[in-house]
């Protein structure tokens, strides 16, 4: 049942439409304006049908003629024009237009497109060029296989490369939905090959596959974990357990905002002692790349190695032919 | 009472579309003749239609009318904003509207199903194509969104840093939607994150500044502006790491016979670049110039002898 606001809203913007094209079937009504059938006539033949300006004499109420299946409207001139978009109507359909564009090929579709947000923009005073959408990921083949996995509920192959470890792996994956975090878009999926729940980072997938077999639904309700078409936020844990306290220096102070930190002591010499998670071995060893060489580990937790950042400018040396 | 309501807030738009001036709300209750007697009562209720109205995107103004002393408020609606003007939308765009409108799914409270009744209709349709980004506030986005449209000058907090911008143009990467627009106070062209703005105000005047002739969104690469002269660097890019890099660093990879990738870059800022290309551990090299390359290695050994002198 629609609310007096909803039919409000459906009326200014149904009126219009009917005036312009000289009546319509009361079918192609409900379809165009998602109106219930009987709440429209009721809305046409017995609240529009007493509107007008005062003095509501019967000469200046809107006309209403319903014959058979058709309907016009007549004496509605004030109402002739539908009420123009709101900005956040036309942001939403300017932003949703040109992530399309990017995904679409150059055909007669995407002219189309192209001259209907020039028209939709123009329309609150603003030019198309003012949202400016990269659709990242989006536009990969490896998105588009993804997604129709999801809509069609198939399981996927995937190679993925993980950034922590440093190594790619073949999976065979039950995805489940995407999901946003920050900066990025995941995967959610009942990984077979790992046999437990996974968070894969799109970006990362270097090669896809939508397989033959259907997601074993019953089997996931048993995990308490269902398919969803809806992206959700991700919250990630961080590591409690490992962690490192390094050395840096006040310049490197970028990594406190950027990574969740146990604490931070400002030193002397400009130094700060940051102590933080620590998710991997080569996740340190990225981390003290990224610093000012005179970064160093102070103290590591039980697994965590402080020669971590010593080893991989070892390897990377040797890639330029620099071996001990 | 849904019925009555619907049509009594119909009335109130007839007066006010059909107004040549504007009305106070006594004038309006006598002309929809469809309010209590009572006065608060219909205080109440005409509070509430007005609600419903501006709700719905009806640019009601409030006036103040009558001489000092016996001043009242009127209301008025300003014919040239209320009308959608002519878009003259083909039956192709509107339909390609709709296309988008059911392939992309923008998470957050932004709805356009009315936006597209208004344009002739919406039509719910299966599509080939599936997108979703984030949007986050709503409330700031319309109100950008009316600023970058109107022209308006527009001030926030941002870094613990009052600013007050010409809005030019907002982008989504990476996840993140960005405002661009030229700070007065510096006089640069800056881009600031949305979800990071604070305490957003929008001025008064519309048309306050000019639109650049070319508008272009923040550049993420940061490597390619910096004080450095620029150089044009060479990195042979391991086949496994080739969709990494042509995700993350916006640049086309030419593929070798060996299968893996030599990506060009335009760097203005060699430490911002280096960082980028040590992201890639041993799966990338620095082929030219020969500088970089030499400045990269440079760069490890002493990390390495920092490492080793804290072991000491």
């Amino acid at each position: 049942m629609l609310k007096a606001t909803e039919r409000l809203e459906r009326l200014v913007s149904m009126v219009p439409w009917l005036i312009e094209n000289n009546g319509a079937t009361i079918d192609e009504l409900v379809d165009r304006f998602q109106y219930p059938r009987e709440t429209m006539l009721n809305d046409l033949t017995k609240v529009l049908f007493f509107v007008g300006p005062h003095p509501h004499t019967p000469d200046n109420l809107i006309e209403i003629n319903l014959q058979d299946d058709e309907v016009w409207i007549s004496q509605a001139n004030y109402l002739a024009r539908p009420l123009n978009l709101t900005y956040a109507e036309a942001f939403s359909l300017l932003a949703k237009g040109k992530m399309l564009l990017q995904l679409i090929d150059e055909d007669s579709a995407h002219s189309s497109l192209v001259s209907a947000l020039d028209k939709v923009a123009n329309c609150i005073g603003a030019n198309q060029e003012q949202v400016v959408i990269d659709p990242g990921v989006r536009g990969s083949e490896i998105y588009s296989i993804t997604n129709e996995s999801l809509l069609n509920s198939k399981k996927m192959t995937i190679t993925y490369y993980s950034f922590n470890e440093d190594y790619s792996s073949n999976r065979t994956i039950q995805p489940l939905g995407l999901g946003i975090n920050d900066r990025y878009l995941y995967l959610r999926a009942y990984c077979e090959t790992a046999s437990d729940l996974r968070t894969f980072r799109m970006d990362r997938i270097i090669h896809a596959e939508i397989s033959n077999e259907d997601i074993d639904i019953e089997f996931l309700e048993g995990l308490e974990v269902e398919p969803t078409q809806n992206p959700i936020d991700l919250d990630f844990q961080f590591s409690v357990e490992g962690r490192a306290t390094l050395l840096v220096k006040k310049s490197d102070s970028w990594i406190v905002s950027k990574y969740p930190t146990h604490s931070v002591i400002e030193k002397e010499n400009n130094m700060l002692e940051v102590t933080l998670p620590v998710s991997s071995n080569i996740w340190l060893g990225r981390l003290l790349l990224q610093l000012d060489p005179g970064a160093s580990v102070i103290k590591a937790a039980s697994g965590v190695d402080s020669d971590a950042g010593y080893s991989l400018a070892k390897r990377i040396l040797s890639r330029y032919g620099l071996d001990d | 009472m849904a019925a009555e309501k619907l049509e009594r807030i119909l009335k109130l738009l007839a007066e006010l579309l059909n107004a040549s001036t504007p009305l106070t709300a006594e004038e309006l209750r006598h002309k929809v003749h469809m309010y209590p007697d009572n006065l608060v009562a219909f205080r109440k209720q005409f509070s509430r239609d007005k609600a419903a109205l501006k709700d719905m995107g009806v640019p009601l103004d409030v006036i103040s009318v009558g001489s000092s002393g016996k001043s009242a408020e009127a209301y008025f609606l300003d014919n040239k904003k209320y009308y959608l003007p002519d878009l003259d939308l083909t039956d192709a765009e509107l339909s390609q509207l709709n296309y988008a409108s059911n392939s992309i799914h923008l998470i957050g409270e932004l709805t356009e199903e009315e936006a597209l009744r208004k344009l002739g209709g919406y039509t719910k349709q299966r599509s080939d194509h599936n997108a979703s980004a984030s949007i986050g506030n709503f409330e700031t986005f319309d109100r950008l969104f009316q600023a970058l449209s109107e022209k308006k000058k527009t001030s926030f907090s941002y870094a613990s840093k009052q600013r007050l911008i010409e809005p030019y143009l907002l982008q989504f990467k990476g996840e993140h939607w960005y405002l661009t627009g030229r700070e007065t106070g510096t006089d640069s062209v800056k881009s600031f994150r949305t979800d990071r703005i604070t305490n957003l105000s929008i001025g008064d005047t519309s048309d306050e500044y000019i639109l650049p002739d070319s508008l272009s969104g923040a550049d993420f690469s940061y490597f390619s502006y910096g004080d450095d002269d620029e150089v044009i660097a060479k990195v042979l890019i391991d086949n496994s790491h080739l969709k990494w890099v042509e995700s993350n660093l916006d640049v086309p990879v030419a593929i070798n016979a060996d299968g893996d990738g030599i990506a060009e870059f335009v760097v203005k800022n060699y430490d911002s670049f280096i960082n980028r290309v040590l992201l890639l551990l041993d799966h990338a090299e620095i082929l030219e110039p020969d500088f970089l390359r030499q400045r990269l290695i440079e760069r490890l050994k002493n990390l390495q002898n920092t490492h080793e002198g804290s072991n000491a």
